[in-house]
């Protein structure tokens, strides 16, 4: 089978770079499958689980809280993504996620998950009551609006996090 | 009164060296913040040039959407300008030559009739815009030492919203970009519409224009290339403020370590000056009591 090159980057570090077998993920077309010799491609991820089949068989659960994703086929383009010993195709595919938020579903800390959507949903319910007691003149509305918004979509991680774990170990 | 003289000295000499310390203190700090904050643009090249690179190709793949989302506007009633400074002072001429570009800059676009609305990052900023009475519709603080990229997430959502509201033609940023450790530089950008980074590459290498015309194969896009980009632009918006503000603050302790190093060096002279003075003025007070003692000797001898 021969090997394509996955990394998956964050603008904070990069989550993974190795050789796999096959990419699955979810773009808003539905799902997609790449593996050696796809053609170039640009798509978008949704939230949600990308799976990646190392060559050892094993399978990585990325969670990608929205991203991108470039396919890029040619020679020697996934050639630094290889490590010393892999069987290095002549022509190569280079998978590239770019997400603003991931990470590996084996690094997530369930307790941790479950105590930060306790307390999300805290928040949320805070800046709800606190948006909805305001009235449409009220100089703080905008922040609150603004704090509530960004409560939810850390709610939604949370949840996603917490998704990801369960069906891991399912 | 010579004594006392020299004693208010020793006392000041004292004091600058406590400030010495505290300078050199804040000096080694900074150079270890500047360590950091380069690791952390370093980290952040992949996932923007990455980002550069996809947006560049679905601009390619669907050239009308991205005449809508790229270049700049034709009429701009009302821009939105984003400030860039620190928390902090104490660091040169950091925040206060962002300040200044960015007043010439909200001066030039109100003399050009255009309503300006205003967001800033770091606390020097808002304090700043609030006390020469410019609305500051929202001020983020606490991060501009070390900017998360929730933090970029924050500010990039509250300067798209009014964009993609409609509410603003334009969105201006002035912040200080990271050249180089030896050079930083106060840089206004258009932030929403996207400026296409081809555009720019290109005219900076001209060799690479011609190749870059030439469409390397067939790419398929999902979703289509047109709603890519649309979804494509907040991120790239995203990464964008990021990239500025890992940079501004590379750039603020680059400008913090400078000033103190500066800081310190003036403190030891100042030291060693003081010393001087207070050396003259104990000689001086020897000398006047031996010419005392030598003149009561003499009137004595007289009798």
């Amino acid at each position: 089978m021969a090997l394509i090159g996955v990394e998956v980057v964050t603008p904070e570090k990069n989550l993974f770079t190795g050789a796999a077998v096959s990419v699955v993920t979810k773009t808003s077309d539905g799902d997609l499958t790449v593996m050696a010799e796809h053609a170039e491609l640009i798509g978008d991820i949704v939230p949600g689980i990308t799976k990646v089949e190392l060559a050892s068989g094993e399978i990585m659960d990325v969670v990608v809280h929205g991203g991108f994703l470039q396919v890029h086929t040619g020679e020697g383009v996934a050639d630094d993504l290889f490590k010393d010993g892999e069987d290095v195709p002549a022509r190569s595919t280079r998978v590239t996620m770019l997400a603003g938020v991931a990470e590996l579903t084996s690094d997530i800390d369930l307790a941790q998950v479950e105590v930060e959507i306790a307390e999300f949903e805290v928040a949320v319910d805070k800046f709800v009551a606190l948006v909805s007691g305001k009235g449409a003149d009220d100089p703080d509305l905008k922040e609150s609006q603004f704090e509530l918004e960004q409560a939810r979509v850390a709610l939604d991680r949370a949840r996603l996090r917490k998704l990801a774990v369960s069906a891991k170990s399912a | 009164m010579a004594g006392g003289q020299e004693r208010e000295l020793r006392r000041r000499i004292k004091s600058v060296e406590s400030t010495k310390k505290i300078t050199k203190a804040m000096e080694l700090i900074a150079a270890s913040q500047i360590a950091k904050a380069k690791g952390r643009i370093e980290s952040n090249k992949p996932y923007h040039g990455g980002m550069r690179r996809i947006i560049v190709k679905a601009a390619q793949g669907d050239s009308r959407a991205a005449a809508r989302l790229l270049g700049k506007p034709e009429k701009v009633e009302t821009a939105l300008v984003v400030v860039v400074v620190g928390d902090r002072g104490l660091s040169g001429a950091y925040n206060s030559s962002v300040l200044r570009a960015s007043e010439r800059l909200i001066a030039d676009l109100k003399q050009a009739g255009t309503a300006v609305r205003l967001i800033v990052v770091g606390k020097k900023g808002a304090t700043y815009f609030r006390f020469r009475g410019q609305d500051v519709e929202l001020a983020f603080e606490g991060f501009s030492d070390k900017p998360e990229f929730a933090d970029a997430l924050g500010v990039a959502s509250a300067a798209a919203q009014p964009f993609v509201a409609g509410e603003v033609d334009q969105v201006l940023m002035v912040s200080t970009r990271f050249l180089s450790s030896a050079t930083q530089a106060v840089d206004t950008v258009q932030l929403l519409p996207l400026v296409d980074p081809s555009a720019s590459e290109a005219e900076s290498d001209e060799d690479a224009k011609p190749e870059a015309k030439v469409l390397t194969g067939y790419t398929e896009f999902e979703p289509e290339a047109g709603k890519l980009l649309a979804e494509l632009a907040p991120k790239a918006l995203e990464s964008e403020l990021f990239t500025a503000l890992l940079e501004a603050s590379a750039s603020f302790h680059t400008a913090q370590q400078r000033a103190m190093a500066a800081a310190t060096e003036n403190a030891s002279e100042l030291a060693v000056t003081l010393t001087r003075v207070m050396n003259r003025a104990r000689q001086d007070s020897i000398t006047t009591e031996i010419m005392e003692i030598v003149g009561g000797a003499e009137a004595l001898r007289q009798d």
